[in-house]
């Protein structure tokens, strides 16, 4: 018995589910009461069925190795990694983190150096003279001279204690130095900073300015010193 | 925008952004369909697996051109389904692999839903698979394609017609006419 062929073609739709609600229902209708349709629907049943039991291919997962060679290919150009990272891809975690490591342990280095540098320009070792170091450490500068406690002190008898406190001053910004000069009613107390290296020669430019007298003994002026110089009047 | 659509949006972005991962599954998940398609139009395993192949290099480089608007599996079979035409026009041949000429060990049982008799039992005997792999040989490509798609690979009507670039009312045509034309033979068959 031959199927109907007003419905032959929505048959095979409605064995896909393709027909919409109100087809689907005349189909099953017309399929009670025609045998010829229902013998086609069979034999449409069964050769999809045969179809989907057929053999199908198994695809080597290689097929796709120059497929997926291309996304990691793009994803570094998309992050911008070099190429030669790709020699690295297989261990580049513990890699990157050894190479993290170096470069903050070099980074580490050049900063205690550079502390240690400029903490010590003259290379000297500190810690054998606790005192030096202590000096070092407040060398002052302009108006920080007032509150420095002295390393060296000493008087200076001349005839005119203000001429005589500002020739001080000269001195030593003329040795590279810095002064900072107080004044009392007949003295003036000049607190001097100059270089080590002219420490001596500054010592002996006071003795040319008037009568110089070191209080404090006989210190090794060795390193940054503040000298503490009053000036006083000469009777 | 549902949770799916959420989902689907951010997988997409993964493949756009080359995601090793998103595209790993995706070849994972389709490979072996859009080989089994391949087969299908052209019938050479050799130049089936080289266009395959060629499918997912051409995915990864123009995902960016992929809307959305299909699935990703229907825009990767489109891509298949030019690639063989382009062969076929190229080559001016489209053979039809039987399956009696694939390699049993290159083979993995169908898909069926629980309710659908086991492969066995419907397939039978070599016998009537050799039959249907006859009748399949001698259907016209365009047919054997659509059943195929429709078939094996469960796309719809609408999805089909985007891969094969005809009128849905075509895909219905051209699927009819396949079962018609397959079940005729394998009836004279017996």
């Amino acid at each position: 018995m031959m199927m109907c062929d007003a419905w032959s073609e929505d048959l095979s739709a409605w064995i896909d589910g393709e027909l919409d609600s109100r087809r689907a229902r005349e189909i099953a209708q017309h399929l009670q009461a025609c045998e010829g349709c229902r013998g086609a629907l069979a034999g449409f049943q069964h050769v999809t069925l045969l179809m989907k039991a057929a053999p199908r291919p198994r695809a080597s997962r290689h097929l796709t190795d120059p497929a997926m060679a291309l996304v990691r290919k793009l994803s570094r150009e998309r992050r911008g990694t070099p190429a030669w990272r790709s020699l690295f891809e297989p261990f580049w975690p513990k890699f990157s983190l050894a190479l993290s490591g170096a470069a903050i342990a070099s980074l580490l280095a050049i900063i205690v150096g550079h502390n240690y540098f400029f903490s010590n320009p003259y290379g000297r070792d500190l810690t054998d003279n606790p005192r030096q170091e202590s000096a070092a450490a407040e060398a002052p500068v302009g108006p920080s001279i007032q509150s420095t406690k002295p390393t060296i002190s000493g008087e200076l008898a001349v005839a005119d204690s203000a001429v005589g406190a500002d020739r001080v001053a000269t001195l030593a910004r003329a040795l590279g130095g810095d002064a900072y000069s107080v004044s009392t009613a007949g003295s003036s107390t000049v607190f001097v900073t100059v270089p080590p290296t002219k420490q001596g020669a500054f010592i002996n430019g006071l003795s040319g300015l008037g009568k110089w007298q070191n209080t404090t003994g006989a210190p090794s002026l060795i390193g940054p010193a503040t000298i503490g110089i009053t000036v006083v009047q000469h009777p | 925008m549902d949770r799916e659509e959420t989902a689907d949006s951010l997988f997409l972005e993964r493949l756009r952004s080359r995601d090793e991962r998103a595209w790993a599954r995706v070849m994972r998940e389709y490979r072996s369909g859009i080989l089994g398609a391949c087969l299908r139009r052209i019938g050479n395993r050799e130049d089936a697996e080289d266009i395959c192949s060629e499918v997912f290099s051409r995915g990864v480089r123009g995902i960016e051109g992929f809307r959305g608007e299909a699935s990703l599996k229907t825009w990767l079979h489109t891509i298949a389904a030019h690639l063989c035409w382009s062969h076929h026009t190229v080559r001016g041949r489209s053979n039809h692999m039987g399956l009696d000429q694939i390699p049993q060990r290159e083979m993995e049982g169908g898909a069926l839903n629980s309710e659908i008799p086991s492969p066995d039992r419907v397939a039978g005997s070599a016998e009537i698979r050799s039959a249907l792999d006859h009748a399949l040989a001698t259907l016209d490509p365009v047919l054997r394609e659509a059943f195929h798609l429709r078939v094996v690979e469960e796309m719809s009507y609408d999805d089909i017609a985007r891969v094969t670039g005809v009128p849905m009312n075509t895909v219905k045509t051209r699927i009819f006419r396949a079962r018609e034309r397959l079940q005729k033979q394998l009836v004279e068959h017996r």
